[in-house]
Protein backbone atom coordinates (compact mmCIF):
# COMPACT_ATOMS: atom_id res chain seq x y z
CA UNK A 1 0.00 0.00 0.00
CA UNK A 2 1.24 3.17 -0.62
CA UNK A 3 2.01 6.21 1.44
CA UNK A 4 -1.09 8.48 1.64
CA UNK A 5 -0.56 12.14 1.10
CA UNK A 6 -1.34 13.38 5.31
CA UNK A 7 -3.16 15.94 3.95
CA UNK A 8 -5.80 14.81 1.35
CA UNK A 9 -5.67 11.10 2.62
CA UNK A 10 -4.42 10.26 -1.10
CA UNK A 11 -2.31 7.94 -2.67
CA UNK A 12 0.68 9.51 -4.12
CA UNK A 13 0.13 11.23 -7.95
CA UNK A 14 -3.92 10.70 -7.08
CA UNK A 15 -5.66 13.97 -7.89
CA UNK A 16 -8.90 13.10 -7.14
CA UNK A 17 -11.44 14.07 -4.59
CA UNK A 18 -11.48 12.49 -1.52
CA UNK A 19 -14.31 10.26 -0.83
CA UNK A 20 -17.28 13.21 -0.72
CA UNK A 21 -18.49 14.56 3.14
CA UNK A 22 -22.05 13.91 3.67
CA UNK A 23 -23.11 17.76 4.86
CA UNK A 24 -22.51 20.25 7.71
CA UNK A 25 -20.30 19.90 10.99
CA UNK A 26 -18.17 16.26 8.44
CA UNK A 27 -14.80 17.52 9.92
CA UNK A 28 -11.66 16.53 7.95
CA UNK A 29 -8.85 15.02 9.67
CA UNK A 30 -6.20 17.29 8.58
CA UNK A 31 -6.61 20.97 7.79
CA UNK A 32 -3.13 21.96 6.63
CA UNK A 33 -4.70 22.85 3.63
CA UNK A 34 -8.01 23.11 4.32
CA UNK A 35 -11.11 24.90 2.68
CA UNK A 36 -14.13 26.09 5.13
CA UNK A 37 -17.55 26.81 2.77
CA UNK A 38 -20.12 28.41 4.79
CA UNK A 39 -23.54 29.01 2.78
CA UNK A 40 -26.81 27.57 3.84
CA UNK A 41 -27.73 26.84 0.07
CA UNK A 42 -26.38 23.09 -0.38
CA UNK A 43 -25.87 23.76 -4.42
CA UNK A 44 -23.61 26.72 -3.80
CA UNK A 45 -21.23 24.84 -0.94
CA UNK A 46 -21.75 21.67 -3.58
CA UNK A 47 -20.30 23.80 -6.47
CA UNK A 48 -17.21 25.93 -4.46
CA UNK A 49 -16.58 22.19 -3.05
CA UNK A 50 -16.15 21.41 -6.17
CA UNK A 51 -13.51 23.75 -7.33
CA UNK A 52 -11.71 23.61 -3.62
CA UNK A 53 -11.15 19.90 -4.07
CA UNK A 54 -10.25 20.08 -7.58
CA UNK A 55 -6.84 22.39 -6.55
CA UNK A 56 -5.72 20.19 -3.74
CA UNK A 57 -8.22 21.18 -0.86
CA UNK A 58 -9.56 19.56 2.02
CA UNK A 59 -12.78 20.92 2.42
CA UNK A 60 -15.23 21.09 5.43
CA UNK A 61 -18.74 22.72 4.74
CA UNK A 62 -21.39 24.58 7.27
CA UNK A 63 -24.89 25.68 6.69
CA UNK A 64 -24.18 29.27 8.83
CA UNK A 65 -21.63 31.07 10.88
CA UNK A 66 -22.74 29.27 13.87
CA UNK A 67 -21.98 25.82 12.31
CA UNK A 68 -18.84 26.85 10.74
CA UNK A 69 -17.19 28.47 14.52
CA UNK A 70 -18.72 24.83 15.89
CA UNK A 71 -16.35 23.03 13.09
CA UNK A 72 -13.64 25.58 13.76
CA UNK A 73 -13.78 25.22 17.69
CA UNK A 74 -13.77 21.47 17.14
CA UNK A 75 -10.51 21.55 15.55
CA UNK A 76 -10.30 22.15 11.64
CA UNK A 77 -8.72 25.05 11.08
CA UNK A 78 -8.81 25.90 7.83
CA UNK A 79 -6.41 28.21 5.31
CA UNK A 80 -9.63 29.76 4.31
CA UNK A 81 -13.33 30.13 4.76
CA UNK A 82 -15.31 30.64 1.46
CA UNK A 83 -18.39 32.81 3.16
CA UNK A 84 -22.21 33.21 2.33
CA UNK A 85 -23.35 36.91 3.27
CA UNK A 86 -27.04 35.97 4.03
CA UNK A 87 -27.49 33.04 6.44
CA UNK A 88 -29.97 31.61 9.18
CA UNK A 89 -28.71 31.35 12.31
CA UNK A 90 -25.99 33.51 12.12
CA UNK A 91 -24.90 35.42 8.94
CA UNK A 92 -21.72 36.21 7.51
CA UNK A 93 -20.33 39.30 8.70
CA UNK A 94 -20.80 38.24 12.53
CA UNK A 95 -18.89 35.19 11.33
CA UNK A 96 -16.22 37.44 10.21
CA UNK A 97 -16.55 39.90 12.89
CA UNK A 98 -16.05 37.21 15.90
CA UNK A 99 -13.44 35.16 13.99
CA UNK A 100 -11.39 38.25 13.51
CA UNK A 101 -11.76 38.78 17.55
CA UNK A 102 -10.03 35.34 17.99
CA UNK A 103 -6.57 35.51 18.20
CA UNK A 104 -5.74 32.15 17.79
CA UNK A 105 -7.97 31.89 14.35
CA UNK A 106 -5.53 35.18 13.15
CA UNK A 107 -4.18 33.14 10.47
CA UNK A 108 -7.16 32.05 8.91
CA UNK A 109 -7.92 33.54 5.62
CA UNK A 110 -11.57 34.80 4.57
CA UNK A 111 -13.02 35.23 1.57
CA UNK A 112 -17.10 36.41 1.08
CA UNK A 113 -18.39 35.24 -1.41
CA UNK A 114 -22.02 36.62 -1.68
CA UNK A 115 -24.45 38.39 -4.10
CA UNK A 116 -24.38 41.29 -1.56
CA UNK A 117 -22.71 43.16 -4.44
CA UNK A 118 -23.58 46.87 -2.62
CA UNK A 119 -20.42 48.94 -2.15
CA UNK A 120 -21.03 50.05 1.08
CA UNK A 121 -21.51 46.16 2.27
CA UNK A 122 -18.26 45.38 0.10
CA UNK A 123 -16.72 48.08 2.73
CA UNK A 124 -18.37 47.13 5.89
CA UNK A 125 -17.20 43.18 5.18
CA UNK A 126 -13.65 44.32 4.33
CA UNK A 127 -13.71 46.61 7.59
CA UNK A 128 -14.49 43.54 9.59
CA UNK A 129 -11.71 42.19 8.82
CA UNK A 130 -12.73 39.90 5.79
CA UNK A 131 -9.89 39.53 3.01
CA UNK A 132 -11.30 39.22 -0.75
CA UNK A 133 -14.50 39.48 -1.77
CA UNK A 134 -16.28 37.52 -4.50
CA UNK A 135 -19.51 38.57 -6.02
CA UNK A 136 -21.76 35.93 -6.74
CA UNK A 137 -22.41 34.64 -9.68
CA UNK A 138 -19.18 33.21 -10.04
CA UNK A 139 -16.81 31.28 -12.53
CA UNK A 140 -14.48 28.86 -11.18
CA UNK A 141 -11.69 30.78 -12.76
CA UNK A 142 -12.95 33.74 -10.59
CA UNK A 143 -11.91 31.80 -7.17
CA UNK A 144 -8.85 30.34 -8.34
CA UNK A 145 -7.66 33.77 -9.26
CA UNK A 146 -8.69 34.82 -6.02
CA UNK A 147 -6.77 31.99 -3.95
CA UNK A 148 -3.87 32.99 -6.34
CA UNK A 149 -3.80 36.35 -5.42
CA UNK A 150 -3.57 35.44 -1.39
CA UNK A 151 -1.14 32.83 -2.20
CA UNK A 152 -3.07 30.06 -1.43
CA UNK A 153 -3.32 27.79 -4.43
CA UNK A 154 -1.20 24.93 -4.21
CA UNK A 155 1.83 25.29 -6.66
CA UNK A 156 0.76 22.27 -8.89
CA UNK A 157 -2.72 23.62 -9.68
CA UNK A 158 -3.36 25.80 -12.63
CA UNK A 159 -5.51 28.50 -13.40
CA UNK B 1 -57.88 45.43 -0.09
CA UNK B 2 -57.40 44.14 -3.80
CA UNK B 3 -54.16 42.97 -5.03
CA UNK B 4 -53.83 44.22 -8.51
CA UNK B 5 -53.56 41.37 -10.69
CA UNK B 6 -51.95 41.01 -14.58
CA UNK B 7 -54.65 39.54 -16.49
CA UNK B 8 -52.47 38.45 -19.21
CA UNK B 9 -49.04 36.69 -17.64
CA UNK B 10 -47.59 36.78 -21.00
CA UNK B 11 -47.33 40.42 -21.37
CA UNK B 12 -44.81 42.75 -20.13
CA UNK B 13 -45.62 45.30 -17.13
CA UNK B 14 -43.72 47.48 -15.67
CA UNK B 15 -44.40 50.65 -13.47
CA UNK B 16 -41.93 54.19 -14.51
CA UNK B 17 -39.61 53.84 -11.26
CA UNK B 18 -38.53 50.14 -11.42
CA UNK B 19 -38.06 50.57 -15.26
CA UNK B 20 -36.16 53.36 -14.88
CA UNK B 21 -33.96 51.75 -12.70
CA UNK B 22 -33.69 47.87 -14.27
CA UNK B 23 -34.03 47.77 -17.62
CA UNK B 24 -34.55 44.45 -19.81
CA UNK B 25 -30.59 44.52 -20.98
CA UNK B 26 -29.98 44.53 -17.38
CA UNK B 27 -32.28 41.62 -16.25
CA UNK B 28 -31.17 39.61 -19.35
CA UNK B 29 -27.58 40.34 -18.80
CA UNK B 30 -28.08 38.79 -15.13
CA UNK B 31 -29.72 36.14 -16.19
CA UNK B 32 -27.47 35.24 -18.76
CA UNK B 33 -24.32 35.86 -16.32
CA UNK B 34 -25.60 33.62 -14.17
CA UNK B 35 -26.25 30.74 -16.68
CA UNK B 36 -22.74 30.95 -17.52
CA UNK B 37 -21.34 30.45 -14.31
CA UNK B 38 -23.55 27.85 -13.02
CA UNK B 39 -25.31 26.09 -15.70
CA UNK B 40 -22.69 26.28 -18.57
CA UNK B 41 -24.63 23.95 -21.09
CA UNK B 42 -24.84 25.81 -24.04
CA UNK B 43 -28.69 26.34 -24.03
CA UNK B 44 -29.57 29.23 -24.72
CA UNK B 45 -32.22 31.53 -22.77
CA UNK B 46 -34.74 32.02 -25.44
CA UNK B 47 -37.68 34.97 -25.01
CA UNK B 48 -41.02 33.31 -24.65
CA UNK B 49 -44.52 35.21 -26.29
CA UNK B 50 -46.60 33.20 -23.92
CA UNK B 51 -46.46 31.12 -20.32
CA UNK B 52 -47.69 27.53 -20.61
CA UNK B 53 -49.45 26.00 -17.68
CA UNK B 54 -47.20 23.76 -16.23
CA UNK B 55 -46.50 22.70 -12.20
CA UNK B 56 -44.14 25.60 -11.29
CA UNK B 57 -41.56 25.52 -8.78
CA UNK B 58 -41.20 29.45 -7.60
CA UNK B 59 -37.72 30.78 -5.04
CA UNK B 60 -39.01 34.42 -4.28
CA UNK B 61 -36.26 36.88 -2.35
CA UNK B 62 -37.79 40.15 -0.53
CA UNK B 63 -35.82 43.52 -0.58
CA UNK B 64 -36.38 45.76 1.88
CA UNK B 65 -34.84 49.25 3.04
CA UNK B 66 -35.08 52.02 0.19
CA UNK B 67 -36.70 49.98 -2.55
CA UNK B 68 -39.32 47.52 -1.00
CA UNK B 69 -39.95 44.51 -3.74
CA UNK B 70 -39.83 40.86 -4.21
CA UNK B 71 -37.64 39.19 -7.00
CA UNK B 72 -39.38 35.55 -8.46
CA UNK B 73 -37.29 32.76 -9.85
CA UNK B 74 -39.99 30.28 -11.46
CA UNK B 75 -39.42 27.67 -13.89
CA UNK B 76 -40.91 23.96 -14.39
CA UNK B 77 -40.87 21.21 -12.01
CA UNK B 78 -38.60 19.65 -15.10
CA UNK B 79 -36.22 22.62 -15.84
CA UNK B 80 -35.83 22.92 -11.93
CA UNK B 81 -34.72 19.35 -11.55
CA UNK B 82 -32.42 19.83 -14.41
CA UNK B 83 -30.71 23.10 -12.62
CA UNK B 84 -30.54 21.22 -9.82
CA UNK B 85 -28.50 18.17 -11.31
CA UNK B 86 -26.33 20.52 -12.99
CA UNK B 87 -25.68 22.39 -9.68
CA UNK B 88 -25.62 19.71 -7.28
CA UNK B 89 -23.50 17.59 -9.85
CA UNK B 90 -25.88 14.71 -9.79
CA UNK B 91 -27.99 12.55 -12.03
CA UNK B 92 -31.46 14.15 -12.60
CA UNK B 93 -32.78 10.58 -11.34
CA UNK B 94 -30.60 11.07 -7.59
CA UNK B 95 -32.03 14.80 -6.89
CA UNK B 96 -34.45 14.87 -4.34
CA UNK B 97 -37.25 17.59 -3.91
CA UNK B 98 -35.43 19.49 -1.09
CA UNK B 99 -32.09 20.05 -3.49
CA UNK B 100 -34.46 21.35 -6.16
CA UNK B 101 -35.96 23.98 -3.80
CA UNK B 102 -32.40 24.82 -2.28
CA UNK B 103 -30.85 25.47 -5.90
CA UNK B 104 -34.16 27.07 -7.43
CA UNK B 105 -34.31 29.24 -4.06
CA UNK B 106 -30.07 30.02 -4.99
CA UNK B 107 -30.75 30.82 -8.46
CA UNK B 108 -33.69 33.57 -6.49
CA UNK B 109 -31.04 34.77 -4.68
CA UNK B 110 -28.35 35.58 -6.47
CA UNK B 111 -30.37 37.03 -9.15
CA UNK B 112 -32.48 39.19 -6.56
CA UNK B 113 -28.76 39.87 -5.16
CA UNK B 114 -27.59 40.95 -8.60
CA UNK B 115 -31.21 42.57 -9.20
CA UNK B 116 -30.56 44.56 -5.70
CA UNK B 117 -27.61 46.54 -6.47
CA UNK B 118 -29.39 48.75 -9.05
CA UNK B 119 -31.59 49.74 -7.12
CA UNK B 120 -32.01 52.29 -4.96
CA UNK B 121 -30.00 51.41 -1.07
CA UNK B 122 -29.46 50.80 1.50
CA UNK B 123 -31.50 47.45 1.51
CA UNK B 124 -31.20 44.26 2.53
CA UNK B 125 -32.27 41.24 0.87
CA UNK B 126 -33.84 37.93 2.85
CA UNK B 127 -33.30 34.79 2.60
CA UNK B 128 -35.52 32.44 -0.07
CA UNK B 129 -38.75 31.35 -0.03
CA UNK B 130 -39.69 28.07 -2.53
CA UNK B 131 -43.50 27.40 -3.54
CA UNK B 132 -44.68 25.18 -6.02
CA UNK B 133 -48.07 24.96 -7.95
CA UNK B 134 -49.87 23.92 -10.30
CA UNK B 135 -49.92 26.08 -13.07
CA UNK B 136 -49.70 30.48 -12.64
CA UNK B 137 -47.89 32.22 -10.46
CA UNK B 138 -49.58 31.35 -6.54
CA UNK B 139 -47.41 34.16 -4.69
CA UNK B 140 -48.81 36.73 -4.03
CA UNK B 141 -47.96 39.71 -1.71
CA UNK B 142 -50.50 42.02 -0.19
CA UNK B 143 -49.93 46.04 -1.31
CA UNK B 144 -47.15 44.58 -4.04
CA UNK B 145 -47.67 44.86 -7.66
CA UNK B 146 -45.89 43.01 -10.71
CA UNK B 147 -43.03 45.32 -12.20
CA UNK B 148 -41.18 43.97 -14.35
CA UNK B 149 -41.41 40.38 -15.77
CA UNK B 150 -40.10 38.59 -18.47
CA UNK B 151 -40.34 35.26 -19.27
CA UNK B 152 -38.35 32.78 -21.31
CA UNK B 153 -37.33 28.63 -22.44
CA UNK B 154 -34.51 26.93 -21.70
CA UNK B 155 -34.78 23.29 -22.93
CA UNK B 156 -38.22 24.03 -24.50
CA UNK B 157 -38.85 24.76 -20.73
CA UNK B 158 -40.25 27.89 -19.10
CA UNK B 159 -38.31 30.14 -17.61
CA UNK B 160 -39.66 33.29 -15.56
CA UNK B 161 -38.07 36.73 -13.59
CA UNK B 162 -40.93 38.88 -11.73
CA UNK B 163 -39.72 41.93 -9.79
CA UNK B 164 -42.43 42.89 -7.47
CA UNK B 165 -42.87 46.62 -6.21
CA UNK B 166 -44.30 47.48 -3.11
CA UNK B 167 -47.45 50.37 -3.94
CA UNK B 168 -46.63 54.03 -2.37
CA UNK B 169 -49.80 54.77 -0.57
CA UNK B 170 -48.50 58.15 -1.21
CA UNK B 171 -49.49 57.96 -5.14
Amino acid sequence: MPDLNPVSGLAPGNTAAPTPTPGPLTIPASSALGALVIDDSRAMRSILKRIMVEVGFTVAEAGNGQEALDVMSAGFIPSICLIDWNMPVMDGLEFVTLVRSQPQWRGVTLMMVTTESEHGQIVRALAAGAHEYVIKPFTPDAILDKLSLLGLLPAEASV
Amino acid sequence: MSIPVQSDVSSVMETPNVAALISFEDLHAILEQVWASYLHSGDELVPLAAAPAVEQISASVSVSGAFMGHVVFATSASAATQIAAILMDLPPQEVSEDDVADCVGEMANVLGGNLKSLLPGPSVLSLPIVMSSNGGNAMRWPDATVALESELTWHGEPISVTVWAQIDPDL
